[in-house]
């Protein structure tokens, strides 16, 4: 039968596969130019993979700290604590690190690689980011909420 | 810092009534008494206080007390 710690297990495993599908991207970042589905003579320019590198490392960094983040709020809210002021500065930093990503492909995608492409990706990792700090600021506000409901006496 | 303050301890000691006692006859738990009694509730029930006073023998004003809120330096 379905229920709400299947579900958290299943959210933790997926996060799992994610912390070990960035850290993956992250060590074969180096060799995996050919895999990128763009034009081969953009890709192929030794100097043009150089200057977005460090880009797509910074946007690991963010995304191992993000998804690490959602471990830490996962098993928080195992734990049975869901409006907190750990999990809202969580979800802040989630947000955060979200919006760094963004900024860095946009960046990228003005600097480097001007593609459609490339700017869609960072306008999703924006989106991701307005999403969360709307995400923060509902839990904040339940997280007073229930503050102002438990010591109501 | 506080608005509005609980005087239950006060009361509780003229009436010689003990919290866990206090806390079983209007029925809430020790801690939420204790919470009212230290003053860090946010709010009290009508029920909860009509129980107090009933208990307590006194009146609302003898259990709350307003108290001008003290200023705060911002330097």
């Amino acid at each position: 039968m379905w229920n709400d710690q299947k579900s958290i297990t299943l959210s933790l495993v997926c996060t799992w596969v994610a912390i070990a599908a960035v850290a993956a991207f992250a060590v074969s970042l180096p060799f995996a130019p050919r895999w990128f589905p763009y034009d081969d003579s953009i890709l192929y320019d030794p100097e043009l993979v150089a200057r977005l590198m460090p880009g797509l490392y910074g946007c690991c960094a963010a995304a191992l700290a993000a998804l690490v983040l959602l471990l830490l709020l996962l098993g928080a809210i195992r734990a049975g604590e869901v409006f907190t002021r750990a999990n809202v500065r969580r979800l802040r930093a989630i947000s955060w690190c979200s919006f760094a990503i963004f900024a860095i492909l946009i960046v990228s995608a003005v600097l480097v690689i001007p593609t459609p492409a490339m700017i869609v990706i960072a306008l999703t990792a924006g989106f991701f980011c307005l999403l969360m700090r709307v995400v923060k600021n509902v839990i904040d506000a339940a997280r007073l909420i229930k503050e102002e409901n438990d010591f109501t006496v | 810092m506080m608005g509005i303050r609980i005087n239950l301890d006060i009361m509780m000691a003229k009436r010689r009534v003990g919290a866990g006692d206090l806390a079983a006859r209007i029925g809430i738990t020790p801690v939420n008494l204790s919470i009212l009694k230290n003053n860090k509730a946010k709010a009290i029930r009508f029920s909860t206080l009509e129980a107090l006073c009933r208990e307590l023998d006194c009146q609302p004003g003898e259990i709350l007390a307003y108290e001008e809120e003290k200023e705060t330096d911002h330097e």
